[in-house]
């Protein structure tokens, strides 16, 4: 019953139920697959209208298929995502062209995802033209309002990606991603490609814009710190799955999870003073294609029980927005 | 940019010069020269004797005749020997250690040097003395590569290619005819070959694994592994033989008299319908592959999946930002496509008995008509040269990256 709540509540921008991305790792010989990659496996959260909700987890933990599951990047398995009410899932090609501009994605590696042969103002302007917003008599200057509102300078207009910094490189993205007036964006890691002195600027940027805009974000990153500063809500993800989501300030001041408190303990304070108490994960990360049973953590956690080993826990809140899938708290 | 173009082919002309020295002396170390294979039967008959060869040989430039050069011009090079008739030496004031300029050789071909070896106490004019009092005829001096070649480079550089050996015409005169033959063959080819296997090398990319990629790929891989002579024989074969819709060689029907140029025209395109078909239907595997596999590179690029989320139409996608990039490598292909359009198909050219550029430089070859070789490869090196030159500036064009400064 909470489900329908959820499509009905006008507040709810984005509405992800058990969302699964499983990729063929192998075929048979009529070309069937047989073993899956387990990139996204059931993962559910919702995001509030003009808030921002982080992402963390380490490095190969499904975050980014998760972003681009959402835009229908790539084609999602099974389960559903509703933008606006909307259920992604069922569009067709053309439906989800037409809704493209409300939902945007700022890419990781701003030098590999910039067309080398158009200009900037192109690359920020084409689909402004291809989806009609604005009309060719006001083109131009609309292209350049946008850029100058992303920081940078009007006379890069006709000038070619290779010629900028990382940074500006990172402000052509997001200009490109917000000329098209989207409600919802999705950033993959937008600054982490990028040295820390750009990194905060780039931050602010989007909170800047954020509250001239009233955007709403998902913000993937795997930097505690910079998710902390520019979050409402926080989601932690292990192996493709969701472990803990909730409250920033409910996450941070008490992780229940043991590999959310094994991640917060990890971010270096700026104190040589301070004692750190590290807990240490052991070992890798296992492979997505062939996760463990029961808990996917229990081969890393430092809390494991048998029950761990042998049945999935449920996810489940513990207190208001704040939940999390662990045996260490009550199942039933 | 006009520096740069100026620079380059500069540096072309230090190019061409080598590439043509390179040429003459792999045409010289054929082991058989064209008057040796053309009198080879007679020479067996007995109806042309030895010494008619070296005079024949003499006459083509291949070689010099010593004792000619005694009694025609009385010196020798820059030895400064002088004979008089019998092949005595009448003036010796002059330095003998500069002799080594030519070999010198008997009429059956041994040098004068490795002859008198043992004998240490002869020094060469003596050799030259004696060879000449034993009666020997042809004591000849066969041309050095330095020598034959300034030769031919101070006539080049006149214009003057020579006359070529099997044709019996002006070598620049036969190559400005016929390479409009083969320009024409080869463009109509290039041009379908473009057009066939670019749209299918962006089928194939955006379909990858799916049937239409295999049909393609399979066929593309038959187009490369065919050899054109088998190929071409093969077309011959079945459509020209067998079916006889198409005549089987040449460029036109001798049997055509008094025709209008539009029959003339019909009958010409009649012609070239089959080699045209073996050209295109063997090339286009190779750009068809190239094409897909830059797609590929393409599609997976970042800046692809940006292009899917700002919304593009899948058209644009491929086409304005996949297929604009995928042109970069293309365009290096010009380099090597301005030869092969002026050059003519050798093969294709020689199964189908076209009186193109490509199948005169074939005979030539095979039968070591030195200066039409010298000139068809020359006229091949100078094309490629500017191909590359045009390719280079091509790529300024077409990716904003490049700049052109220096």
């Amino acid at each position: 019953m909470e489900t329908v709540n959820a499509v009905e509540n006008k507040d709810i921008i984005l509405d992800v139920r058990h969302l699964k991305k499983y990729f063929p790792i192998a075929t048979n010989f009529f070309g069937k697959p047989t073993r899956f990659l387990k990139a996204v496996d059931d993962v559910s959260f919702t995001v509030q209208r003009g808030k921002t909700i982080g992402i963390v987890g380490e490095s190969g933990c499904g975050k980014t298929t998760m972003g681009r599951c959402i835009l229908r990047l790539h084609e999602i398995t099974s389960g559903d995502v509703f933008f606006d009410g909307i259920n992604v899932r069922e569009l067709s090609h053309e439906q989800l062209r037409k809704i493209r501009p409300q939902m945007q994605i700022i890419f990781q590696d701003p030098y590999s995802s910039l067309s080398p042969r158009l200009p900037v103002g192109e690359i920020i302007g084409e689909a402004v033209l291809a989806h009609k917003l604005v009309d060719q008599a006001h083109y131009r200057e609309y292209v350049l309002d946008v850029m100058h509102a992303c920081g940078l300078q009007t006379h890069y207009f006709d000038r070619y990606p290779h010629e900028f910094s990382g940074g500006q490189r990172q402000r052509i993205c997001i200009a490109r991603a917000l000329a098209l007036k989207p409600k919802l964006v999705i950033c993959d890691e937008p600054v982490s490609a990028l040295d820390v002195s750009i990194q905060a600027q780039i931050i602010n940027l989007l909170k800047d814009l954020q509250r001239d805009m009233g955007l709403t974000y998902v913000f993937i990153s795997h930097d505690l710190s910079v998710v902390e500063h520019i979050s409402d809500e926080i989601g932690v993800m292990y192996l493709g799955s969701m472990v803990e989501s909730g409250d920033k300030e409910k996450i941070f001041a008490n992780p229940l999870h043991p590999y959310t408190q094994a991640l917060f303990s990890a971010v270096p304070v700026p104190d040589p003073n301070v004692k750190m108490n590290r807990i240490v994960l052991k070992g890798d990360i296992p492979s997505p294609a062939n996760p463990p049973k029961g808990c996917k953590f229990h081969t890393r956690c430092n809390q494991c029980m048998d029950i761990c080993k042998e049945v999935a826990p449920k996810y489940k809140e513990y207190e208001p927005n704040h939940f999390c899938a662990c045996h260490l708290y009550n199942q039933d | 940019m006009v520096k740069y173009i100026i620079k380059r082919l500069l540096l072309s002309l230090l190019i061409v010069v080598g590439v043509s020295v390179i040429i003459y002396v792999l045409i010289r170390l054929m082991p058989m020269d064209y008057v040796d294979q053309k009198f080879q039967s007679q020479l067996s008959q007995g109806t042309v004797q030895k010494e008619d060869i070296e005079r024949i040989k003499e006459g083509y430039g291949l070689q010099v005749k010593y004792r000619d050069y005694a009694v025609g011009y009385g010196w020798i090079g820059r030895t400064g020997l002088k004979y008089d008739e019998e092949g005595n030496i009448v003036d010796t004031n002059n330095d003998k250690s500069t002799l080594d300029e030519g070999i010198l050789i008997d009429a059956s071909g041994v040098a004068l040097s490795e002859k008198y070896k043992d004998n240490k106490s002869l020094s060469e004019n003596d050799w030259v003395q004696r060879e000449l009092s034993g009666g020997q005829e042809a004591i000849c001096k066969i041309r050095s590569f330095f020598e034959g070649y300034g030769t031919w480079l101070i006539n080049a550089l006149h214009g003057d290619f020579g006359q070529s050996f099997k044709f019996g015409d002006d070598v620049g005169t036969i190559i400005g005819r016929q390479m409009w033959i083969s320009f024409a063959i080869s463009l109509v080819a290039l041009v379908l070959q473009f057009i066939i296997a670019i749209p299918l090398g962006v089928q194939a990319a955006t379909h990858q694994y799916g049937a239409m990629d295999y049909t393609v790929t399979v066929l593309a891989m038959m187009g490369i592994s065919l050899p054109t002579f088998f190929f071409g024989a093969l077309v011959l074969g079945l459509f020209s033989l067998k079916l006889g819709w198409f005549p089987y060689q040449g460029l036109n029907d001798s049997s055509l008299i008094n025709p209008t140029w539009i029959t003339h025209f019909l009958d010409t395109v009649h012609h070239l319908v089959l080699p045209i078909v073996t050209l295109v239907i063997l090339s286009i595997g190779g750009l068809m592959r190239y094409t897909r596999t830059n797609m590929l590179e393409v599609l997976s690029a970042d800046y692809i999946r940006t292009a899917r989320a700002k919304g593009c139409s899948e058209k644009t996608v491929i086409y304005r930002h996949a297929f604009r990039n995928t042109l970069i490598p293309v365009v290096t292909m010009l380099a090597g496509i301005i030869p092969s359009l002026f050059g003519g198909a050798m093969i294709t050219e020689q199964v189908f008995a076209l009186p193109g550029i490509g199948n005169s430089a074939y005979q030539a070859l095979i039968i070591g008509d030195v200066p039409f070789v010298m000139a068809y490869n020359l006229f091949l090196a100078v094309l490629s040269v500017l191909g590359t030159l045009l390719s280079d500036l091509m790529y300024a064009v077409v990716d904003p990256r490049v700049k052109i400064t220096k």
